[in-house]
């Protein structure tokens, strides 16, 4: 009990602001790294080195098509999803002070997969093709509402679980039923494709048709920060340090419903990504959740396209699909965040 | 258990001679042993498409009790008109029992257990195999005339089939070894055919080498954009499929990257349904094909003669 | 001076009448103690004070002006709220945390100065647990994470403080640490509501003191008069010793009385059965 002279850290905040920009750099230069080398892959021959000189203009003309068409909105879209799930994934953990919380696991990639394909079989996005991103986008409110609703207010982490699983079964149930009703003989095979996502044969135009929809939601997420800090006392807290709980809620969803909506539309339902990627830089930010959710979104937009490369190793002509490997990764790993974590769950 | 022999001794000599006479008379009535001869089916039942289409091209419609209901789907069937108003069925044997059919046709990809169902309840199944060469048509054409009983018919669509294939290919260049560009089919989803598939039988009686073939795919496979791309077929075959029924299959042949055409290659598209069936409609697009491959030549005379000569 | 007022507070949860007619007011410097016993309303009293529930009729203001129309932020600068369930979601270091003290104080853009580190040193130091600032909340004992909650209700600065059950919990020592701050902090100017269950801290520590019974004000002044013999039978049912020792009153409840009325009891079961 004696009395500390008052000897404020001033370097401290420096330290930590220059941990946080060395973070944020150290980060982008991954994702530069990792977004060219991913143009190099590819059933075609043609490598990074060759994409490189491609995008500069030079190269035989399918190379140039192949990557200007082909390889480059891939990365770029790959970027954008990887970037939306992890933003997603941190605001959710904040929000629900819940690190096991993501958008695939409770649910709202399932029912923005569902949105996505009813527009898209019913051919609702052939005659207007803003109807894609909206019907995922209004499929991941729909998933958000009903988890408020089973988990709501005082439901802890197994609440949110089961309930993300309820949903997961209800989305995918009713987007099988759909494919399997749609008049083309090649729905019913689609599936695959929605339920374990993959960014093969995406081109330009699937970019410019999420690319509104996420920068809206990203805007809204990633100025959650102050909100999310101030939650970590809990909502009484939160409220009593001036923060509008109501309208951070209505961020939160709205912003998750459109990045992860519109994310979903164009690649199909990925899942895991949202719930390793804060995890595994939380310790990098000592833990605070509001610092967490930009690095999130770049680790995201690294990790989905190493995944994206990693698909189309194995088999060249024949890729696997990014559900797969997530869930190779992240299964695991979420089982061993749950035993980690036991003794809070129940 | 005694044989029948013995009954017929136990008889008595007589009726054990007079039975066997009788048995005589009856399989020699019957033709040559196994050539069963029936009289001409008059409810026939196609469970396949290509054999639908073979029915209605033999001019059988008025003996058809039911067709597939691809048959009447313009993606699927090159005469769906002529399919209206007939029953049409989803390849099952309980759609097909209820209409008493004498003679029921199926294509080697039906499902065998609705096959070996209709066989045992003492029904005519005739399986048609797939057509994966241009000689398979004739056969197939044959093998429909024979179990409808008209066979005339037949040899007549076989031999106009043969006349009509004469002529387009014998218009066509000389097949010069390594001459003829390649062309590659790339339909919803990225399939493909190889070399021993209708439409490579299609492509190559048009004078063109089949480009998947030099990928190594044998019947049909799936091909990625990417190397579509990269290959450099100087003939592009979309097989595109009806307006509507959307799904991502389909949504690939509408991919940005193929709609920047490169200089020298040429992009069509075909329906799909041409390549599904050997029927002689084929015809059609090796016409068309034939056409384009004339074009070519034309254009590579010309730069042959616009080329300067070389001292 | 500021003050801090409800008039004719009255408060409804979930269709049940929590307060009615509450009329409570703490000015800078003041030390108050709500007490009363369970379900008495105070926790509701405190929150909706805080501005964390909405109430039915009357009003709250803080310097006449009401507390509805206070921008959220100024609010939470003018008035820090300590709850019972201080849980932390993460791992934080202990600095961090009672840093969030000052968001109220801190724009959208703006992140801590000088001056905000200041004030939370300040804090860590008034709780004593300024040598724990780098450890994680996660790894302190109770004593240590109540401490450092209110360091963080401290670094708000604000002109009052409302504190719930602040020493539940909490051994001798530690309760005794953590009632001295706060009085320290209402001889600095700040005005101090706490809700206490211990009704001898509540006499010694208090200047005044608020007795809520089923949602009303029972008795309200100095602790002698509010913890007379006649209130603690009439409110809380029990008999009590009463006591001086350094100039102020000791209260040692020492037995129930006869059955209270709004008591209803329970059925006996531990009867055995008719033969």
């Amino acid at each position: 009990m004696s009395a500390r002279p008052e000897t404020p850290p001033i370097e401290g905040r420096a330290g930590v602001l220059r941990s946080r920009a060395v973070l944020l750099a150290a980060l982008s230069l991954a994702l530069g790294l990792v977004f060219v080398a991913s143009l190099g892959f590819g059933p075609a021959d043609i490598s990074t080195v060759d994409a490189l000189a491609a995008l500069a203009g030079s190269g035989s003309e399918p190379t140039r098509v192949i990557v200007m068409e082909l390889r480059l909105p891939r990365a770029l879209l790959g970027t954008m999803v990887g970037a939306s799930l992890g933003l997603s994934g941190a605001a959710l953990q904040g929000f629900l002070r819940n690190p096991l919380a993501e958008p695939g696991l409770i649910g709202v990639s399932s029912t923005a997969a569902l949105g996505a394909v009813l527009t898209l079989y019913t051919g609702i996005a052939g005659a207007f093709t803003l109807a894609l991103p909206l019907g995922g986008v209004a499929g991941a409110v729909i998933g958000v509402a009903l988890l408020q609703i089973i988990a709501g207010r005082g439901g802890g982490a197994l609440t949110l679980i089961l309930a993300g699983i309820a949903i997961t079964s209800m989305g995918g149930a009713l987007t099988a039923l759909i494919l399997n009703l749609a008049p083309s003989p090649f729905a019913a095979l689609e599936i695959v494709f929605w339920l374990m996502g993959s960014l093969a044969d995406r081109s330009f135009a699937h970019v410019w048709l999420a690319l509104p929809f996420m920068a809206v939601g990203w805007v809204m997420l990633v100025t959650l920060g102050r909100p999310l800090d101030a939650l970590t006392l809990g909502e009484d807290t939160a409220q009593s340090l001036g923060f509008d709980m109501r309208r951070a809620r209505t961020r939160l969803v709205l912003g998750t419903a459109l990045s992860v909506g519109a994310a979903t539309a164009m690649a199909g339902a990925i899942g895991f990504l949202g719930l390793v990627v804060p995890h595994l830089l939380r310790p990098l930010v000592a833990h605070q959740p509001g610092a967490l959710l930009l690095p999130s979104a770049l680790g995201g937009a690294v990790l989905l396209l190493a995944a994206d490369i990693a698909v189309r190793l194995p088999f060249p002509g024949n890729e696997l699909k990014l559900g797969v490997l997530t869930a190779l990764v992240g299964g695991p790993f979420f089982l061993w965040l749950i035993v980690a974590y036991r003794r809070r769950l129940t | 258990m005694k044989p029948a022999g013995g009954d017929a001794r136990g008889l008595g000599r007589p009726w054990g001679a007079a039975l066997a006479a009788l048995l005589l008379a009856l399989s020699l009535a019957q033709g040559p042993a196994g050539a069963v001869e029936p009289p001409k089916p008059r409810r026939i039942a196609s469970l396949n498409v290509c054999t639908d289409q073979l029915l209605l091209l033999l001019g059988l419609r008025a003996r058809l009790v039911s067709v597939t209901f691809l048959a009447a789907d313009p993606s699927s069937s090159a005469m769906p008109e002529a399919a209206r108003g007939l029953h049409l069925n989803r390849g099952r044997a309980e759609e097909i029992l209820p209409l008493r059919p004498d003679l029921v046709l199926a294509g080697a990809t039906a499902a065998t257990p609705t096959v070996q169902l209709l066989r045992r309840l003492g029904h005519r199944v005739v399986v048609v195999p797939l057509a994966t060469r241009l000689d398979d048509i004739p056969r197939n054409i044959e093998t429909v005339a024979r179990a409808t009983g008209e066979q005339a018919r037949g040899r007549k669509l076989i031999a106009e089939f043969r006349k009509e294939l004469k002529r387009i290919t014998a218009e066509l260049p000389d097949a010069r070894k390594g001459a003829a560009p390649s062309a590659m089919l790339f339909g919803p989803g990225g399939v493909t055919s190889g070399a021993q598939s209708l439409a490579g039988a299609i492509i190559t009686a048009a004078g063109f080498t089949n480009g998947m073939a030099s990928f190594g795919l044998a019947g049909v496979g799936r091909v990625s954009l990417e190397l579509v791309l990269a290959a450099r077929p100087r003939l592009l075959i979309l097989s595109s499929l009806k307006r509507g029924n959307p799904s991502l299959a389909r949504g690939l042949l509408s991919h940005p990257a193929l709609g920047r055409a490169p200089a020298g290659r040429m992009m069509i598209r075909i329906n799909h349904h041409v390549w599904a069936c050997g029927t002689p409609l084929v015809l059609g697009a090796i016409r068309r094909l034939a056409r384009i491959r004339a074009r070519l030549a034309a254009q590579a005379r010309l730069a042959a003669q616009e080329r300067p000569i070389r001292p | 001076m500021s003050t801090l007022a409800a008039e004719n507070l009255t408060v409804e949860l979930d269709g049940t009448t929590v307060l009615r007619g509450i009329d409570f007011t703490v000015s800078a410097g003041e030390t108050v103690g709500v007490i009363g016993p369970n379900g008495a309303g105070k926790t509701t009293l405190l929150r909706a004070l805080a501005k964390l529930i909405p109430y039915r009729r009357g009003r709250i203001s803080l310097d006449g002006r009401m507390t509805k129309e206070l921008p959220d932020q100024e609010h939470a600068r003018r008035i820090a709220y300590l709850g019972q369930d201080g849980t932390s979601g993460w791992a934080v270091s202990v600095e961090t945390l009672a840093g969030l003290g000052r968001l109220p104080h801190l724009g959208p853009w703006r992140g801590p100065g000088d001056a905000d580190r200041h004030a939370v040193a300040r804090a860590l130091a008034a709780c004593d647990v300024a040598d724990l600032a780098q450890r994680p909340v996660n790894r302190l004992s109770g004593g240590e994470r109540a401490r450092v909650m209110l360091a963080r209700a401290l670094a708000v600065e604000p002109e009052f403080l409302l504190a719930d059950e602040p020493i539940a919990g909490l051994d001798p020592a530690h309760g005794l640490q953590v009632m001295e701050t706060l009085t320290g902090r209402a001889a600095a100017g700040t005005g101090i509501v706490i809700v206490v269950h211990d009704l001898t801290v509540a006499a010694r520590y208090c200047q005044r003191l608020v007795l809520l019974h089923q949602g009303r004000v029972a008795a309200r002044g100095a602790p002698a008069e509010v913890l007379s013999p006649a209130n603690l039978k009439a409110y809380y049912g029990i008999r009590a010793h009463a006591g001086q020792v350094d100039g102020k009153p000791f209260i040692v409840p020492l037995a129930r009385t006869e059955a209270r009325t709004d008591i209803v009891p329970l059925a006996r079961t531990d009867e055995p059965p008719e033969p």
